[in-house]
Formats: structure tokens, C-alpha cells, sequence
């Protein structure tokens, strides 16, 4: 059964040009790569886009692929190059965050906190839509995908350190931002 | 998050927020009818609504390239340079051939290699952020029964189309020559195993015409 064989062996098949292989090989990463191309791009026709570039780039490489061991990191390179190449066709992605701050939404807030919380909707996507393209890449590829940091680093082409620190920086950026603009609202409310 | 307890309650908060709203979803069925439909084999191109008055547009058009490139009939490579002029006009009008839509030119040279078994190198520098000149895409069209590649490209305002044909068997590669029809600039030239035409729209500047091709071909060189 084509669909129980692990990633060698399907990548063996399309090789010999089996058909089921390619749809099995789609079935197991479908997901993974629309998932990544949804949430960098927030925008379910743009990653519609970004997978079937993916996949077509795959099935094309996979005439030369040798070697299981770094076909993840292969898919996932070819989705995060997809991800950025359209990001070159559009002019500006909808933004990363777009329903980030529903969670403030908590029970037992008052009208004036919902308009604040408003407000800070707005200013969230303000700030996520003026990330970079590798900031936001990284937000998802942890995110996401729940990568290891020496999975990110192999994706990417850097280092464990790199990443570590770029997400951090762009963690406290969020922070300070979000900190910011509650005091400035709460100010307001004095 | 309106009273934030410090930034470390904050940082808490972000954290399960962003594992939380950027949590991996479902890809939609649809996904791999498009995949499945760009990877289709040959497909004849089905005749453009007005085809009338298209065609007899097109005649007059042709004739008049015909004509500036001095008497190409019998040429086997006029039939190209009219079917890429033909081409061009059709993806300014919107009702352009492209079947597979990718900015990518590796996936591009693999669609042509799959579909003619023409090795074709389309200049990597595409893949960077070109300004000027951007890759649409590939489809399909037939000339005297012979699949003939049409590469789509934006360039600038305007577009251009690449056609790409395997050489066929008893003919010798065309010289490289540049001619103008209506007011589309148009090349053809031979490389490789492949016979080659391009139409540049005329609000294209000159210049633009050498980023689209063969960064490696020497004929692209001989072209003014």
C-alpha cells in the first residue's frame, strides 16, 4: 500500500514515474506546506498559490532527489523560496496576525476595554504587517510547525544562534509594542 | 493585555497566542486538482472568443511583419516570429496561453523539457526580485501540428512572449535576425535543439528584451 510507505519509498516511485506515488506523496505533506503558506501569507487564495508552486517545484526535483534523510528540509526550503517568491508577485500580504488578538476577547471586560482591544487589533496588525519577510517566516516556521531551532537554522541556511536570537528580538519588538500601546489606551482611560 | 501584569506576563501571553493563532490547518481539496491540472499533458489551444475578427486582425498584422522582415516566406522560422507576435497580442488582451502559471524558471524549463524535449535556460536572476521584468508563466499551442512552448513575461508596462519549438528533422538552425511588426519588436534565432522567437511589446523598452532570455546563448548576442 503506496500510502503506508515511507518517504524513500515513495520518492522511489514517482522516480520510476508511478502516479499514486506523487498523490501519495502529496497527501502526506499537503498539509505542512499549505499550512506554512496560509500563515505567511494570510490569505487562502495566495497559498493556494505558494503549495501548488511547492509541489509542482517537488515533483520536478524529485527526478534528481537522492537521499531521504534531508527531504523535509528540502520540502520546507521549497516552500519558504515559494512563500517569498510570491510574496515578490503581491504587493502586501494580509497581515500574519490578523486574528491574534480574538483571545482578548476574555470574559468580564468592559465596552471601553472592547473598544481598546479594538484598537489594539488594529495596531497588532499594524506592527506584524511591518515584519520582515524572514521575521515572519520564522514566526511560522516555530509556530507552525513546531520546529526545533536547529530545524529552523538548516531551513534558513544560518545557524541555531541566529535563529534564537532573531526570534527573540522579534519577540520583545511585539512585547514592547504591545506594552506600549496598553499603557498609552490605559492612560487614556485615567 | 489592556492592564498588562509586567512583561513577562506579556511575554507569556504572546507566546501561547502565536502557537495558538498560527496552529497548521487543513489544505482544501481543491489543492491537488490544480496541482494535477498543471502537471497535464499536451493540450491543443481552443480557438479565443471573436476568433473572427482576431484572425483578420492578426492577417493584416502578419502580413505587414511578413513584409518588414524582408520576404520571409518560405523561412522556417517566419512562422514562429508571427505565431510569437500573434502570442503577444493575445497576453496583452488578457486571452494569452499559459497553461502553467509560475514565476519560477526552473519550473518553467522543466515544463518546456517536459513538453518538447527542449533544454531551455531562463536567466535565475528572474527568481530575484526582478523589477522590470517578471515571469508569468508557460502553455501550450500548436504549429503545423508541432507543440510549440509559449513563455509569458511581464516587462514593464508591457509583455513579452517567448515561443520555443524543437527543431525539426532535415532543418538547419535559423540565423538570428530582429524585426519589427505593428508595434511589437520581433527576434528569432536558433539554439541548441530548439528554434526560437520572442515578441516584446513596443512599450518595452529595448534594453528590457536582454533580461528575458538565455543569459548563456550567444545568439542572444548577435540580436541588436
Amino acid at each position: 500500500m503506496v500510502l503506508e510507505d515511507s518517504d524513500k519509498e515513495l520518492i522511489e516511485s514517482c522516480q520510476r514515474g508511478e502516479t499514486d506515488a506523487f498523490r501519495a506523496l502529496f497527501e502526506r505533506h499537503k498539509d505542512k506546506v499549505y499550512s506554512i503558506a496560509l500563515r505567511y501569507s494570510g490569505d487562502a487564495n495566495v497559498a493556494q498559490d505558494i503549495a501548488q508552486e511547492t509541489f509542482l517545484k517537488l515533483f520536478v526535483g524529485l527526478r534528481s532527489f537522492r537521499g531521504e534523510a534531508d527531504f523535509s528540509s528540502w520540502l520546507y526550503r521549497l516552500v519558504v523560496n515559494s512563500c517569498y517568491d510570491q510574496k515578490r508577485k503581491v504587493s502586501r500580504f494580509m497581515p500574519l496576525l490578523d486574528e491574534a488578538v480574538a483571545m482578548l476577547h476574555a470574559p468580564g471586560i468592559s465596552a471601553l476595554d472592547e473598544i481598546v482591544r479594538a484598537e489594539l487589533r488594529g495596531h497588532l496588525r499594524d506592527v506584524v504587517a511591518g515584519l520582515s519577510d524572514e521575521q515572519r517566516m520564522l514566526l511560522v516556521l516555530r509556530y507552525t510547525q513546531s520546529l526545533s531551532y536547529d530545524q529552523i537554522a538548516a531551513i534558513l541556511g544560518t545557524t541555531n544562534g541566529t535563529v534564537a536570537s532573531r526570534l527573540n528580538r522579534v519577540h520583545r519588538m511585539l512585547e514592547r509594542r504591545l506594552l506600549r500601546f496598553s499603557s498609552r489606551k490605559g492612560g487614556h482611560r485615567g | 493585555m489592556v492592564n498588562p501584569g509586567g512583561q513577562e506576563q506579556t511575554g507569556l501571553w504572546l507566546e501561547a497566542e502565536l502557537a495558538r493563532q498560527l496552529c497548521p490547518v487543513v489544505a482544501p481539496d481543491a489543492l491537488w486538482n490544480r496541482i494535477h491540472e498543471q502537471r497535464r499533458p499536451l493540450r491543443v489551444r481552443r480557438s479565443p472568443a471573436m476568433a473572427w475578427s482576431i484572425s483578420a486582425l492578426a492577417l493584416v498584422l502578419l502580413v505587414g511583419l511578413v513584409w518588414r522582415l524582408g520576404g520571409a516566406t518560405g523561412d522556417p522560422n517566419a512562422q514562429l516570429e508571427r505565431l510569437a507576435a500573434r502570442e503577444l497580442r493575445e497576453l496583452a488582451s488578457g486571452s494569452g496561453t499559459v497553461d502553467i502559471h509560475s514565476g519560477d524558471p526552473e519550473v518553467i524549463q522543466a515544463w518546456v523539457n517536459g513538453n518538447l524535449g527542449v533544454e531551455v535556460r531562463l536567466d535565475d536572476r528572474l527568481l530575484h526580485g526582478n523589477s522590470v521584468v517578471r515571469l508569468l508563466g508557460a502553455g501550450l499551442v500548436r504549429l503545423d501540428k508541432s507543440p510549440v512552448a509559449v513563455v509569458a513575461y511581464r516587462v514593464g508596462d508591457d509583455y513579452a512572449a517567448l515561443l520555443v519549438e524543437a527543431r525539426r528533422p532535415g532543418t538547419g538552425g535559423a540565423q538570428p535576425r530582429a524585426g519589427v511588426a505593428a508595434e511589437a519588436k520581433v527576434y528569432s534565432w536558433s539554439a541548441g535543439s530548439g528554434e526560437y522567437a520572442m515578441a516584446l511589446g513596443g512599450r518595452a523598452q529595448q534594453g528590457q528584451s536582454c533580461l528575458l532570455c538565455h543569459t548563456e546563448s550567444t545568439a542572444m548576442l548577435l540580436i541588436p
